[in-house]
């Protein structure tokens, strides 16, 4: 072995991470031993206190430290929740500031190649939640163009139909600010056949 | 032409010029092997000289990851953004099998074309692909009795809608293709055999209308079908453990004077189909660009006699820029080593070869 055990231990921790290869791995373990120990003791202590604090939310399963979350505690419109896939696409819908409903985190789509089937998802929570209040009246798909997300919204279709809830996915559409030409012939398509009247 | 021993790295310089410009590979279809064992990616620049203009084409391959692609040091954010750039013909000796091979070479030759024709192919190809293999995985998740069959209708929803944009695709391309392969036969097969070919969807009960349009027909009509006959194999699916209808299972039949030729024809008559298919290709691609494409001919040039490498010779003309890989000269006529310039290609690095070097081996080449 070229690097001592405890090197090695650092670089081998460091390339689990998603993305971090071999090279990337040992290129940040230099960096860390480069920077003083009070650097590297704030990026310790902040791993173990996001680790120990953050939990899921009861209610909605976003990611949050309090439970209910903050956003579950919120005076927002309880008849439109809005599923998503993780807490990401939350927050990029929430910098919009236009929708006012609530949110449901599924942790995922539908992926059998992954081992993610409906059993893996916070289907059983959502369903929970329909079933505790008769408050929500329309559920929004926001899951993505992927063949993942189109399944899973293809499979959360059929379940909450036949529940009496409104169901609407997010439209395809053109990219705001864009001009027609650049847009993709898929993009453009699904709009044109999702198209409205003015 | 680049001459060299094998495993000297020519065939490297071919699939290079075949990932800037079709996307893939030719020669393996796992990713990670594009990458050099042990390294975190493989970088390939580009620059594409046109009257006046220079194009620069580059794409990092990461050992794990996105690729990332730039067209004159732009990121662009999708690979088929730069797909059809530069358009090429690759003609290598699997090439020569097509027509004897199975289906699946056959559907990797039209995909490679379609994605040149119509870069965003591509992408309804890739995400069919992936579409089926999940729900390939979920049969036989639900043969093992770890997934219920209730899940699996929402995966034939992305197999249907992707699985007709492919079709319909397919059936276009062939729609312009086949007469010019025809045609390309006649020619060098001096008119004394008739080749004919049709696309058989791996969707049944297609409309024969919509096999054969233009256009492939309406994508309304292989959505249909498609939708029906995945539930008409529904239980054949589940019993077999994967997708039995579908794009994935299409063929295009050759026929040489009524007869299937994958059975019926012989080495060379094989060897002239191929030629026909490739010369084709090339018109096709000439016709939608505007411009020659590539023509890139991996250890393959060799394989075909004199009368075969002079009638790809004169379809070369003097705009279709050639690369050619080879181990040695001996099988080439006098005529294309006259007008090459030949490199050698020793352990990864390419030199020209001198005069000396030239006359040498011009004087082992043999074809008069």
């Amino acid at each position: 072995m070229l690097y001592t055990r405890t090197l090695q231990a650092l670089i081998s921790e460091l390339q689990k991470l998603p993305g971090i290869g071999p090279k990337s791995a040992q290129r940040l373990a230099f960096h860390l031993l480069r920077q003083p120990e009070a650097e590297v003791r704030k990026l310790a202590a902040a791993l173990l206190e996001a680790k120990e604090r953050i939990r899921t939310c009861s209610r909605c399963c976003n990611l949050s430290e309090s439970d209910p979350c903050e956003l579950c505690l919120a005076p927002r419109d309880d008849a439109v929740v809005c599923l998503v896939a993780e807490p990401r696409d939350l927050v990029a819908l929430e910098r919009t500031r236009e929708f006012k409903g609530r949110y449901h985190v599924l942790g995922g789509l539908i992926s059998p190649m992954d081992g993610v089937g409906p059993e893996q998802l916070k289907i059983a929570e959502l369903l929970a939640r329909l079933q505790a209040t008769d408050r929500i009246a329309e559920v929004i798909l926001a899951l993505g163009s992927t063949v993942e997300g189109e399944a899973t919204s293809l499979y959360l279709t059929r379940l909450l139909k036949p529940l009496g809830l409104k169901v609407t996915r997010l439209a395809f559409g053109l990219p705001m600010g864009s001009e027609l030409e650049y847009a993709d012939e898929v993009t453009l398509a699904r709009a044109l056949v999702a198209r409205r009247e003015v | 032409m680049f001459l060299g021993d094998n495993a000297q790295g020519k065939t490297n310089l071919l699939e290079a010029i075949s990932l800037l410009s079709s996307g893939w590979s030719p020669f393996t279809s796992r990713e990670a092997d594009l990458v050099q064992w042990g390294q975190e990616r493989a970088i390939l620049r580009s620059s594409i000289r046109r009257a006046g203009t220079t194009t620069q084409l580059d794409m990092w391959l990461p050992a794990a990851g996105k690729r990332a692609v730039k067209l004159d040091g732009l990121p662009q954010r999708r690979l088929a953004d730069i797909l059809g750039v530069v358009n090429m013909v690759l003609f290598s000796r699997e090439d020569l099998e097509l027509v004897r091979g199975a289906p699946a070479g056959r559907r990797d030759f039209l995909d490679r074309l379609l994605v040149q024709l119509a870069p965003l192919y591509f992408d309804a190809s890739r995400r069919y692909s992936r579409a089926v293999a999940q729900r390939n995985t979920m049969l036989r998740q639900i043969a093992e009795g770890t997934a219920g069959v209730e899940v699996l209708e929402a995966w034939d929803g992305p197999v249907i809608r992707l699985g007709a944009e492919v079709a319909r695709r397919r059936a276009a391309v062939l729609a312009e293709f086949i007469p010019r392969a025809a045609r390309w036969h006649a020619r060098i097969s001096s008119g004394s055999e008739l080749l004919e070919g049709s696309y058989q969807p791996g969707i049944p009960g297609v409309a024969a209308e919509a096999v054969t349009a233009p256009d492939g027909g309406d994508t309304g009509a292989w959505t249909t079908a498609f939708a029906a006959a995945l539930a008409a194999a529904r239980a054949q699916d589940l019993a077999r453990r994967m997708t039995v209808t579908g794009p994935h299972r299409d063929d295009l039949v050759l026929t040489l004077d009524g007869r299937e030729a994958r059975s019926f024809a012989s080495t060379g008559q094989r060897r002239t189909i191929a030629l026909a298919l490739k010369l084709a290709e090339l018109e096709l691609l000439k016709e939608a660009s505007g411009e020659a494409p590539l023509l890139l001919l991996d250890d393959v040039l060799a394989e075909l006699d004199v009368q075969r490498q002079n009638h790809l010779l004169a379809a070369i003309g003097n705009e279709v820029q050639t690369f050619v890989t080879t181990t040695h000269l001996t099988d080439f006529t006098a005529a294309w080593i006259d007008r090459a310039e030949v490199f050698i290609i020793r352990a990864g690095a390419m030199t020209r070869a001198t005069a000396d070097e030239l006359s040498a081996l011009a004087r082992s080449a043999q074809i008069p």
